[in-house]
């Protein structure tokens, strides 16, 4: 007796399986992430390949600095601080201003500096780009090149002064819990993927209740197996989709990343490193949330009989992910993740996948609350499924103008009180 | 095999849209379901099958509750749809695997059926492609492909070819042969009287008549007798002359050539009118009693009501 369920449901969940493996959509986009994640891992060699390269090249094929002396007596201590400053240039002293302009108006050279007096200097470039920190540095060379010399005149060596001005204090800096500046852009990263991911995949499901309904394959699905046969065998057949692009995704990344981490300087390691607890963490929210965000959206899709008119009804929806989201990445910017916002939403069912793992990636969260977390979550699923499966009874065959959702929930519950 | 549905109601919200239905089908035989739009077989047929209960009333099947686990129902909705955007091939496996067909049944039945409507060539096709009686063929194979015990057809004729509709009654006809219970709801009245012997009349969700076709055909006053001859004015004129006491009227018909349709005032004197025309030596093809169609019977049934 019970069989011919089962197989209903198993027949189901193996259909809309397949469908969204097959879904070109789907496909382009597992591709594209994969050729991304690819990409980004294997450019810092490349780049790093090219940039190691062409500086084999020749001395004279290096461009030219010139430099007008008329501060100093000497021109040494100015060249070699500039020589100091601007390796990948060859510094050249030119007698005066206008030799300078017109070499750098030629070509000859990429820019010259006219050290007038000590503390005065003119910088002669073509362009002056918004972000051109050549000035920054000149400033440091004048002003070093100044001390040294003021220092020497007063009896210290300039060697000696050197080891003075460029005293500076050494750290080390200890992080007993979670080093969030580390941690912030892997975060970043897993919770935009998050976000996303709910989204799609609640998409997902939501288009396909409403294609069964307007193509009125609904008319005949209905006959052969159960409302909550179809909504759970379709929710749960898109959510095994969802995990095995996760797995696709996962996979490359877990072959491509260390190729990466291998080939960019260590204080960048960090930042691009993913702690393997964030990723199991991200991937259980992940399912968390799949779960919960799938049943409302199937529930909201019954009621619609046009792909027109499902936008109106997700919105309400939609609003929670983005105030979810928001909420997170305000809540990363300012570092304070336990703020009682923060708190507050990672125990509410539709925040709390989002907003739990942010705080559990880039803060201290004690496992008592990660469990209340994942339980409150779980429960929820099991209720929202309840709840969707009633919705979704009454809601497939109803044909038109959809309802509000409180008309909705009157029917809903009418129709359980009479059955 | 007997299934009864006995004095179902269903009200949707405010509205009544069955009061009281009672109808019985059997094995081997097909039972017409004729209403206007809005007369309750769309709810009579879903509550058959389950898709909501009724308010009150039972389902039996040889006098015991339905059991929709064992009973399998074909159903072809009036409403006709499946995915437009996959393979034939595809979905009708689904459809045999949600009948509780095994992956191997369920594959294998699609072909034979594929094969049966002569379509083996688009089994791979998207079924959007595909024009709309071939649609049409392909979803009736997802409704009986897992040989159904039940098996109801809502208008399934409309929108086929002559050559389709051929091809559909010889399939109605061995879904019946095989001893399946058939519904068959349709407004083609010839269809219905090609294969159905019962018939269920509905309307604004009670049943107004139901029973054998002949029967209810019979239950007719058996008062207008129709003649065929070429002859027909000579007729006319030996009737007003010789009969005119007994008829309450008489004419030539307006929609069938040589045909004189007399309408008696009493059925019993038939006979009488038959002698007098036989006797007067007038080339007549035949006559007969006329027999309602179950067009007629239906408009008087289902007219000014809803």
């Amino acid at each position: 007796m019970k069989t011919k369920k089962k197989s209903a449901f198993n027949a189901v969940l193996g259909f809309e399986y397949t469908s969204v493996i097959k879904n070109k959509a789907f496909i382009i986009s597992t591709i594209l992430i994969v050729a991304v994640l690819f990409i980004a891992s294997f450019l810092p060699v490349l780049i790093m390949g090219l940039a190691s390269s062409s500086s084999d090249g020749d001395e004279t094929e290096k461009p030219k600095i010139a430099i007008v002396n008329e501060a100093y007596e000497k021109d040494d201590i100015i060249v070699k601080a500039m020589k100091d400053e601007f390796k990948d240039y060859n510094i050249e002293t030119v007698k005066n201003e206008d030799d300078a302009q017109k070499g750098v108006k030629d070509g000859k050279y990429s820019f010259s500096i006219i050290f007038n007096k000590p503390l005065e200097y003119k910088y002669i470039t073509l362009t002056q780009s918004i972000n051109d920190t050549t000035t920054d540095i000149i400033d440091a060379v004048v002003t070093s090149v100044y001390r040294t010399t003021e220092l020497e005149k007063k009896g210290i060596s300039a060697e000696e002064s050197k080891n003075i001005l460029s005293a500076s204090a050494k750290k080390s800096i200890v992080t007993l819990g979670t080093d969030q500046t580390a941690a912030y852009i892997s975060t970043y990263i897993l919770v935009m993927a998050l976000y996303m991911a709910i989204l799609a995949y609640g998409q997902l499901v939501a288009n396909s209740v409403v294609t069964e309904k307007s193509s009125r394959a609904m008319e005949m699905l209905i006959t052969c197996a159960s409302p909550s046969d179809l909504m759970f065998g379709k929710v749960i057949g898109a959510g095994l989709a969802g995990f095995t692009q996760i797995a696709v995704i996962f996979g490359v990344g877990a072959v491509s990343l260390p190729v990466m981490l291998n080939s960019i300087p260590n204080d960048l390691k960090s930042v691009f490193s993913f702690p393997i607890e964030s990723v199991i963490f991200a991937i259980l929210f992940f399912i968390l949330a799949f779960f919960i965000y799938a049943f409302v959206f199937a529930a909201i899709a019954s009621l619609v009989s046009r792909i027109e008119d499902l936008s109106n009804l997700m919105s309400p929806i939609m609003f929670i992910i983005i105030f979810a989201f928001i909420v997170v990445i305000i809540g990363m910017n300012s570092g304070d993740l336990s703020s009682p916002l923060m708190i507050a939403t990672s125990y509410i069912p539709f925040t709390a996948p989002i907003s739990m793992f942010a705080r559990i990636a880039m803060s201290n969260v004690a496992a008592w609350e990660i469990i209340l977390s994942i339980a409150i979550q779980v429960v929820s699923i099991f209720i929202l499924g309840k709840f969707a499966a009633a919705i979704y009874r009454v809601g497939v065959l109803l044909y038109g103008k959809p309802p509000k959702l409180g008309e909705a929930l009157k029917m809903v519950f009418s129709k359980k009180a009479r059955s | 095999m007997q299934l009864t549905v006995n004095n179902i109601t269903k009200s949707f919200g405010e509205k009544e849209v069955l009061r009281g239905i009672s109808l019985n089908a059997y094995s081997g035989k097909a039972l017409g379901l004729l209403g206007r739009n809005g007369a309750g077989k769309t709810t009579t047929i879903r509550i058959i099958m389950g898709v909501f209960p009724a308010d009150s009333g039972e389902i039996l099947v040889d006098g015991k509750p339905i059991d929709r686990n064992e009973l399998t129902i074909g159903y072809l909705p009036e409403e006709r749809g499946m995915y437009p955007k996959k393979k034939i091939i595809d979905q009708l496996v689904y459809f045999g695997r949600l009948h509780g067909l095994s992956k191997n049944d369920a594959i294998s039945s699609s072909k034979q059926w594929l094969e049966r409507l002569s379509m083996e060539e688009y089994a791979n096709k998207k079924l959007e492609t595909l024009s709309k009686g071939n649609q049409q063929k392909i979803q009736l194979a997802a409704a009986v492909m897992c040989k159904p015990s039940v098996v109801i057809l809502d208008e399934p004729f409309s929108g086929l070819d002559p050559v389709n509709a051929m091809l559909l009654k010889d399939i109605i006809n061995e879904l019946i042969d095989e001893g399946a219970v058939v519904f068959l709801s349709s407004h083609q009245m010839n269809y219905i009287e090609e294969f159905c012997e019962d018939i269920a009349i509905l309307n604004g969700g009670s049943i107004v008549l139901s029973g054998t076709i002949n029967d209810i055909k019979r239950s007719y006053r058996r008062d207008i007798i129709v003649i065929d001859t070429l002859d027909y004015k000579n007729v006319l004129k030996l009737i007003f002359e010789k009969f005119s006491n007994e008829i309450v009227s008489a004419e030539v018909d307006k929609e069938v050539d040589n045909r004189v349709k007399v309408k008696l005032k009493e059925p019993s004197s038939k006979q009488a009118l038959y002698n007098l025309i036989s006797s007067s030596g007038i080339d007549i093809d035949g006559m007969a009693v006329m027999q309602p169609t179950l067009n007629d019977i239906f408009v008087e049934y289902t007219e000014d009501k809803i």
